[in-house]
C-alpha cells in the first residue's frame, strides 16, 4: 500500500535513488483502560534525499504522533507502534535498539517541536544546551565544541553568538530561542530534519525570517526535511511534496503544484476552501461537522461522514492510498467525482 | 518617555451619515511592572509598561473594525479596556454618546449589557463545572434580563442562535470540541442582545475547517442582529475577510488605519507594508525571498525614541529616530502615522 517514489522530473538523481525515509504501513495507538486510540492508521511515507515533504492535517490528524513515532520519542506505555517499518539510511529504526536509536537522533535524523520555549532546558545556558550533542555524539573537547558552537549560532542568524553563548533561555525571545534549536538541530550535519509546526508559535514577521533560514539552511547543507505544518500557505511557500493527513491517514500526497491546482481528495478540496485569502469572497465554504473520534473504527473512509460526494459505498468500502497520475496519490475511492462538481 | 498628544485626525472626516458607535481619544493604558527586591530597597518608582499608547479611533454603527498587530502590540490591551476590563490612564472612550470614565458601577453593568467580548481560549473562558445551559443562564440571572420560567427557553434559542442543538446544554464544556466551545462563548455574549461585541482572537484556536464555519456564523449574526464589531487577530487573512476598515498595530500605537482595500491594496506605513509581504501566500512556489522585516519587536519597557518602528523599517531616515511621527491623512479614510506617508493622489479615471 506505499505509494511509489513521488518525485518531480527535475530530479532525475532521485528519481532512481531509493528515497531517505520510507515509512510502511506504521500504525501508532495509544491505550488506556477505556479505549484504544488509533493516532496513526497504517500510515506510508517517503521523503527523498534533499527534498522538503509537508504535511497538514487539522488537529487530531497525526501528523505530530506520525513525527514523533519515526523517531520513537513517544512514551510507552501509554503509545505503541503497533505494525509498520520506518527505513532511514538502509536501517529500520523501529528495530534498532536504544542506544542506536539515541546516535540517529542525535546526528542524522533530527527534530525541532512547535514551541522553543519547552525544548531547551530553562536552568542551563544556551550554548552549552547546542554543543552538548558535539562533546557527546561527536567527542568534541570542550573548545572545539564552543568554536562551532558559535559557528552555528552565526549561521542561523543570532547576531554577536559570543556575548550570547552563556545566555540562558529566558533571556531570549521565541524567535531567537527557535534559531537556538534549529542550531542545535544543525550540530550534527542531519540528513534529514523533522519540523514539527516550527512556526506556529511565532509573529507572522518572525515566521517569515524563520522559514526563509530553514529553506536557506536547506539549500546550503541539501538535506532533506519533514515539515509538519497546519497552516497550508507554509506548505506552499516551503514543500516539494504534500500529504495531507486526515483521522491519522495519508489521504492524499502530491508534488505541491499538483496539490494546489487539482486536488484528487475530497478532504484537500475543503481544506483549501476553508482557507481565507485574498480573492475569497463573501463566505468560506466550510466543512461540515467535525473529524471523527479516533477511538471509533471505521470500516470505510474516515471522511465519508463530512465528504459531499460520499456514496454508500465510501461508508463501507477500506480505502488505501492509490496513486492516480505521476507521484499524485489520493485515498479516495471516487476521485473522478470532484473534477465533475468542482467545475 | 513622553506621549506627544496626537491630534484627532487618526480619524477620517465622516463621510458616511452613519453614526460613531464608539469613540476612542487619545487612550492611554499601562500596566506596573512588578519590582523586585533591589528596585524597592534603592526605592525606583515602578516602572509602567505602556500597552496602549495615544490611540484615537471611532467605530460605526453596524461596522467591523479589524485589529491587527503581533502578540505584545497591544491589540487584546484595547479590546479589553474599550469594556472598561482595564482601567485608562488617559483618554476618552464614548459609546453610544456616553463617557465610559464617568460611569459608577451600576451605570457600567448596565452598559455591559451593550457590549460584549468573546475571548479568544475557549477552554479557559468556560466554567468547567457549570453545564453550558448553566453558563448561559448565569449571564441572564445576573442581569435580570429575562423572567425565571423563560430562562431555559431563552438558553435553547441562544443555542440554535449559534447553530447548537439544545442538547448540548446539558453537556459540560469538557465534552465539547473548540467549536462548539467557541460557539457557546458566543452564545454568552449574545444573551443580553448586545449591540457592540469584541472578538478578541476568536477563531486563533480553531482549526480550518472549524474555523470557516465560526467565521461564517460571526457575518451571519452580524447581518442578521445588526452588530458592531472590533474584531481582534493577529491572522491578516481572517481579518481581511472580515473586516469592512482595518486597524493595524505595534507597540501600543495604532500606525495605520484604513478601509480594508486601502490596508490591503495601498498600504502607506513600511510596517503594514512589511506585515503584509510577511504573510505566506497560499501558492505553490518555493519561496526565493529573504525575510521581509528584520529583527523582532522591541520590549514595551523600552520603546525606541521617535517612531517606534524605526529600528526594523526599511525606509528610516534621521528624522525618524526623533521624531515621533504624527498621523497623516493618505486619503478620506487611510491614515498613517509615518513621516514619508503621502496623501495618495486619486487614480486619473481611464475611460
Amino acid at each position: 500500500m506505499t505509494v511509489t517514489a513521488l518525485m518531480q522530473d527535475e530530479t532525475p538523481r532521485a528519481a532512481t535513488d531509493a528515497p531517505l525515509l520510507d515509512v510502511r504501513g506504521l500504525v501508532t495507538e495509544f491505550r488506556s483502560r477505556s479505549a484504544t486510540v488509533v493516532a496513526n492508521a497504517s500510515v506510508s511515507l517517503q521523503v527523498p534525499r534533499g527534498r522538503t515533504v509537508g504535511i497538514v492535517g487539522e488537529s487530531g490528524s497525526g501528523k505530530s504522533v506520525l513525527c514523533r513515532s519515526i523517531l520513537r520519542l513517544l512514551p510507552s506505555p501509554p503509545a505503541r507502534i503497533a505494525g509498520g517499518e520506518v527505513w532511514f539510511e538502509g536501517r529500520d529504526l523501529l528495530t534498532l535498539g536504544v542506544r542506536e536509536m539515541a546516535q540517529v537522533r542525535g546526528t542524522r535524523l533530527r527534530m525541532i517541536f512547535q514551541n522553543p520555549m519547552t525544548s531547551l532546558n530553562p536552568v542551563w545556558p544556551i550554548g552549552d544546551q547546542i554543543t552538548e550533542g558535539l562533546r557527546v555524539h561527536y567527542g568534541l573537547s570542550g573548545h572545539a565544541a564552543r568554536q562551532r558552537g558559535l559557528e552555528l549560532l552565526q549561521q542561523v542568524g543570532i547576531p554577536s553568538p559570543e556575548s550570547r553563548f552563556d545566555d540562558y533561555p529566558f533571556q531570549w525571545s521565541g524567535g531567537m530561542l527557535q534559531r537556538a534549536v534549529i542550531a542545535m538541530a544543525m550540530a550534527g550535519e542531519p540528513s534529514l530534519l523533522l519540523a514539527d509546526e516550527p512556526t506556529t508559535a511565532l509573529d507572522v514577521t518572525i515566521q517569515d525570517q524563520i522559514l526563509a533560514l530553514l529553506v536557506d539552511l536547506q539549500e546550503r547543507t541539501q538535506m532533506a526535511m519533514v515539515l509538519v505544518s497546519h497552516d497550508l500557505a507554509v506548505i506552499a511557500e516551503t514543500s516539494d511534496i504534500v500529504a495531507v493527513m486526515y483521522a491519522g491517514r495519508v489521504m492524499e500526497v502530491a508534488p505541491v503544484k499538483a496539490l494546489f491546482e487539482q486536488p484528487l481528495h475530497p478532504y484537500t478540496v475543503g481544506l483549501l476552501a476553508s482557507t481565507p485569502h485574498a480573492e475569497t469572497t463573501d463566505r468560506l465554504e466550510s466543512i461540515p461537522g467535525q473529524p471523527p473520534s479516533l477511538s471509533q473504527r471505521t470500516v470505510g473512509c474516515p471522511f465519508a461522514e463530512r465528504c459531499r460526494f460520499a456514496s454508500k459505498d465510501c461508508h463501507n468500502t477500506p480505502v488505501t492510498l492509490r496513486e492516480m497520475v505521476d507521484g499524485h496519490a489520493s485515498a479516495c475511492l471516487f476521485p473522478e467525482r470532484i473534477g465533475r462538481a468542482g467545475a | 518617555m513622553t506621549v506627544q498628544p496626537s491630534p484627532a485626525v487618526d480619524e477620517a472626516p465622516d463621510t458616511q451619515p452613519a453614526k460613531a458607535l464608539l469613540e476612542v481619544d487619545d487612550l492611554v493604558v499601562s500596566f506596573p511592572k512588578s519590582r523586585n527586591l533591589l528596585d524597592l530597597i534603592r526605592r525606583r518608582p515602578p516602572l509602567r509598561v505602556r500597552a496602549v499608547n495615544s490611540v484615537s479611533f471611532t467605530i460605526q454603527e453596524h461596522e467591523t473594525l479589524g485589529l491587527v498587530g503581533e502578540s505584545g502590540s497591544g491589540k487584546t490591551t484595547l479590546g479589553r479596556t474599550l469594556l472598561r476590563l482595564y482601567d485608562p490612564d488617559s483618554g476618552k472612550i464614548r459609546f453610544a454618546g456616553q463617557e465610559l470614565r464617568d460611569l459608577g458601577r451600576g451605570e457600567l453593568k448596565a452598559l455591559r449589557r451593550q457590549m460584549q467580548i468573546v475571548f479568544q481560549d475557549p477552554y479557559s473562558s468556560l466554567n468547567p463545572r457549570f453545564t453550558v445551559a448553566e453558563t448561559i443562564a448565569e449571564v441572564l440571572r445576573v442581569h435580570d434580563v429575562c423572567p425565571r420560567e423563560e430562562v431555559q427557553a431563552r438558553v435553547g434559542e441562544l443555542l440554535g442562535l449559534v447553530g447548537l442543538t439544545a442538547e448540548i446544554g446539558a453537556r459540560q464544556p469538557g465534552t465539547l470540541s473548540g467549536g462548539q466551545r467557541q460557539r457557546v462563548g458566543l452564545a454568552r455574549a449574545l444573551a443580553l442582545k448586545p449591540t457592540f461585541l469584541v472578538l478578541d482572537e476568536p477563531v486563533a484556536a480553531l482549526d480550518v475547517s472549524i474555523q470557516a464555519q465560526v467565521l461564517n456564523l460571526l457575518k451571519d449574526l452580524r447581518d442578521e442582529l445588526g452588530l458592531t464589531m472590533l474584531f481582534v487577530a493577529h491572522e491578516l487573512s481572517v481579518v481581511r475577510h472580515m473586516s469592512d476598515r482595518v486597524a493595524v498595530m505595534y507597540l501600543g500605537q495604532i500606525v495605520e488605519i484604513g478601509t480594508t482595500t486601502e490596508i490591503f491594496e495601498r498600504p502607506s506605513h513600511p510596517y503594514t507594508q512589511g506585515l503584509l509581504k510577511a504573510i505566506p501566500r497560499m501558492v505553490p512556489e518555493r519561496r526565493r525571498r529573504e525575510a521581509v522585516l528584520k529583527g523582532e519587536v522591541p520590549s514595551p519597557l523600552a520603546i525606541p525614541s521617535g517612531c517606534p518602528f524605526h529600528p526594523r523599517c526599511p525606509r528610516a531616515e534621521e528624522i525618524c529616530t526623533s521624531a515621533e511621527p504624527r498621523p497623516i491623512a493618505v486619503s478620506g479614510t487611510q491614515v498613517s502615522r509615518c513621516h514619508f506617508a503621502e496623501p495618495k493622489p486619486l487614480k486619473p479615471r481611464t475611460s
